[in-house]
């Protein structure tokens, strides 16, 4: 490509100024509604003592043992209040195929098996400190520190303890249960009458409901952008296309053009302002397509 | 009119989009000013309930049967009784107590507590008028309970249903149950706000959706002894609200003690309830941070995305609205009707997502008009 075709290229992008700032601004809102669904997540969990909305609430359980046995294969995590005191709250934990289980951790690591004996603790937790490793005492017992969580500044989630010692689960209160399976959690929560556990924020914006309508309206905003980026973008070059047309340029090459300055205009801008790949293939495709049969149209 | 949608079929596509992208707008708004508001709301009510108050849990200590028998041989319902009166003079005491009910058949499978084999008990919460105004309790719908009229012997006593039992009730419903080990009638009147919750068994957020409240007698004389003495017990299960240091409302309850014969009870500080509600108001102040910042982002965002289609719009009729202007004709009634075309367009879709929000359309229909107008004056 010589200096003065990328000149021409350049010019072409330019002219498209409409097309040009819908596409940096959907690809901004796509951003910052994905970063504050992010952030909501995180503080929903975190005012719902780390457990997510679909966790069951089990305390009424008598023989937890037969339900356990339900559960198959299913990955699951149980966890029961051991206590609390002035500042923090105590839970126990255990579960099967730790290695599938998803713990949102600001550092460190989360258990690997069951009956580990370790500990992970709310930032705001202040621990032992031995030779660079951290510990915690929890009924005249001690505990490695092998991770932390809580992002919220004074989060329920920055004072809890979580030990993993299925030992103490039958001294605990009340007990939490999450199953990796959907539709058996359903059915648990039918055929028990167990209630979901939902406290704070989750359940105060009814945030599974919200999130949902953000998704909706985040695809249909996507969708509609994306048709009209190629409608716009194709008025913007209208009257240059049927110009080159008339110097004898033939379609195959104005479409062509078309196709490189809109894919290289939504590329700078995937590039600059990070979406999700699906997205952004999704609005290439849409806008090209609908910019290809505007153009085609225009043409004739 | 004939002119804005012969404008609208000229531009079809482009209208589409521009009323679809106004609806996920105004969609999203309304959704985070829901969001904010509540978590606004809620900061309010937690500041109002408790900012400034210590809170003392009240108990007594009558744990043995030897205990209870040397309180029942030395006058002790009745020393309890005065005790609780004067200590309702002196202090807000809010008084609060499970007391499971026991029906044959449960319709709210959620408020189920526990299965008895033949029949089920179900989640209850007996609360006084001070404890329902203190906690900034409200119903949804239906009547106030007639709180000074309850009284013990009562075979029919009015309740609140917590929200999921909406579902199941009507208001002026009744549930036979057993309660107190006597059978009556609940009379359903109203049903709470969803989302309410008492502070209650150490939890900060103890709700109310599938629980019956069922209010404490204000007459307590009756000739049953051992049902007086039942109620009376739940009824000294509370907190006791102040603004006094633990030894001084101690000694506070002490003098009352002596005066009423009553000192078998203590008072206990509740330090993990100041650090949950901190923990809480944390949660909410992070909230509306984090949606002050959406909202205001979003709202610029699409505001351009908007002025961009509109703008285009605009160019489309420009030429004809010279004519019009050349001509001496007057066109702003075409921009009004194209507005508010617009908005019903948007009201329908935006109902559509939003059906299980409870927005009324009339403020939305306003918000949207507002928007436009903002929208076409900044492009003029």
């Amino acid at each position: 490509m010589n200096r003065n075709t990328l000149f021409l290229y350049l010019y072409w992008i330019s002219s498209a100024k409409i097309p040009l700032i819908l596409i940096a601004l959907t690809f901004l809102s796509i951003n910052i509604l994905n970063t504050y669904v992010n952030k909501q997540n995180v503080i929903a969990l975190e005012s719902n003592n780390m457990c997510p909305s679909n966790t069951l609430d089990i305390s009424k359980i008598r023989n937890k043992e037969s339900l356990l046995l339900q559960l198959d294969t299913s990955c699951f995590w149980d966890m029961g209040l051991l206590f609390m005191d002035e500042n923090h709250a105590y839970y126990v934990f255990e579960g099967n195929r730790y290695e599938e289980i998803e713990f949102n951790l600001t550092s460190g690591t989360f258990f690997k098996n069951k009956d580990s004996k370790e500990a992970i603790v709310g930032n705001a937790v202040e621990t032992i400190k031995i030779d660079k490793k951290e510990y915690i005492q929890v009924l005249n017992q001690t505990y490695a520190v092998i991770g932390k969580f809580g992002q919220v500044e004074n989060s329920n989630a920055q004072h809890m303890i979580i030990i993993n010692d299925s030992d103490l689960m039958n001294t605990s209160t009340y007990q939490y249960l999450w199953i990796n399976d959907q539709s058996k959690l359903k059915r648990f929560k039918d055929t028990y009458g167990f209630s979901y556990v939902q406290n704070g924020i989750s359940r105060w914006i009814s945030w599974d409901f919200v999130k949902k309508l953000l998704l909706i309206c985040e695809n249909v905003e996507v969708i509609c952008i994306s048709v009209l980026i190629g409608i716009l973008y194709e008025k913007s070059q209208h009257n240059q296309n049927r110009l080159l047309v008339r110097i004898g340029i033939v379609e195959k090459k104005i479409l062509l053009r078309n196709t490189l300055c809109l894919s290289g205009i939504e590329l700078g801008f995937f590039l600059l302002l990070r979406i999700p790949l699906f997205y952004f293939l999704f609005i290439l495709v849409l806008s090209l397509f609908v910019d290809f049969v505007q153009t085609r149209k225009g043409l004739v | 009119m004939k002119e804005t949608f012969r404008f609208i079929k000229h531009n079809v596509i482009v209208y589409s989009i521009f009323v679809l992208i106004n609806s996920i707008f105004m969609t999203l708004l309304l959704v985070l000013i829901s969001s904010f508001s509540t978590s606004f709301f809620k900061q309010e009510a937690i500041y109002t309930t408790y900012e400034g108050k210590k809170i003392y849990q009240l108990i007594d200590t009558l744990f043995e049967q030897e205990d209870m028998d040397e309180f029942r041989e030395h006058n002790g319902i009745e020393n309890l009784l005065q005790y609780y009166s004067e200590l309702k003079k002196e202090c807000t005491f809010v008084s609060i107590y499970t007391q499971p009910v026991y029906v044959q058949d449960a319709k709210n499978s959620q408020s189920i507590d526990f299965d008895t084999g033949n029949g089920y008990a179900l989640k209850t919460i007996e609360m006084s008028q001070e404890t329902f105004d203190f906690y900034h309790l409200r119903i949804e719908s239906g009547n106030e309970i007639p709180w000074k009229d309850i009284k013990i012997d009562d075979t029919t006593i009015p309740v609140y249903l917590g929200s999921t039992y909406k579902k199941y009730y009507s208001i002026g419903d009744e549930i036979s149950c057993d309660y107190y080990m006597k059978p009556v009638t609940l009379q359903i009147v109203g049903f709470l706000e969803k989302n309410s919750f008492v502070y209650y068994q150490n939890q900060v957020e103890h709700y109310l959706d599938d629980t019956i409240v069922i209010p404490f007698p204000y007459y307590l004389e009756t000739s049953n002894k051992l049902r007086q003495e039942a109620f009376i017990l739940s009824m000294f299960h509370g907190q006791i609200v102040s603004q006094l240091e633990a030894e001084e409302l101690l000694s506070q309850l002490n003098r009352i003690g002596n005066i009423t014969n009553f000192t078998s009870f203590t008072l206990l500080g509740n330090s993990s309830l100041q650090n949950q509600i901190s923990q809480m108001s944390s949660i909410l102040t992070s909230n509306m941070h984090l949606l002050g910042i959406v909202i205001i982002l979003i709202s610029v965002l699409f505001f351009i995305i908007e002025a961009s289609i509109v703008s285009f719009l605009n160019k489309q009729r420009r030429t004809k609205n010279h004519l019009y202007d050349l001509l001496g004709m007057n066109h702003t009634s075409e921009k009004g009707f194209f507005i508010l075309f617009t908005i019903c367009c948007t009201t329908v879709l935006s109902t559509f997502l939003l059906r299980t929000i409870e927005v009324s359309t009339f403020s939305f229909m306003i918000m949207d008009l507002l928007w436009l107008i903002v929208l076409h004056v900044v492009l003029e």
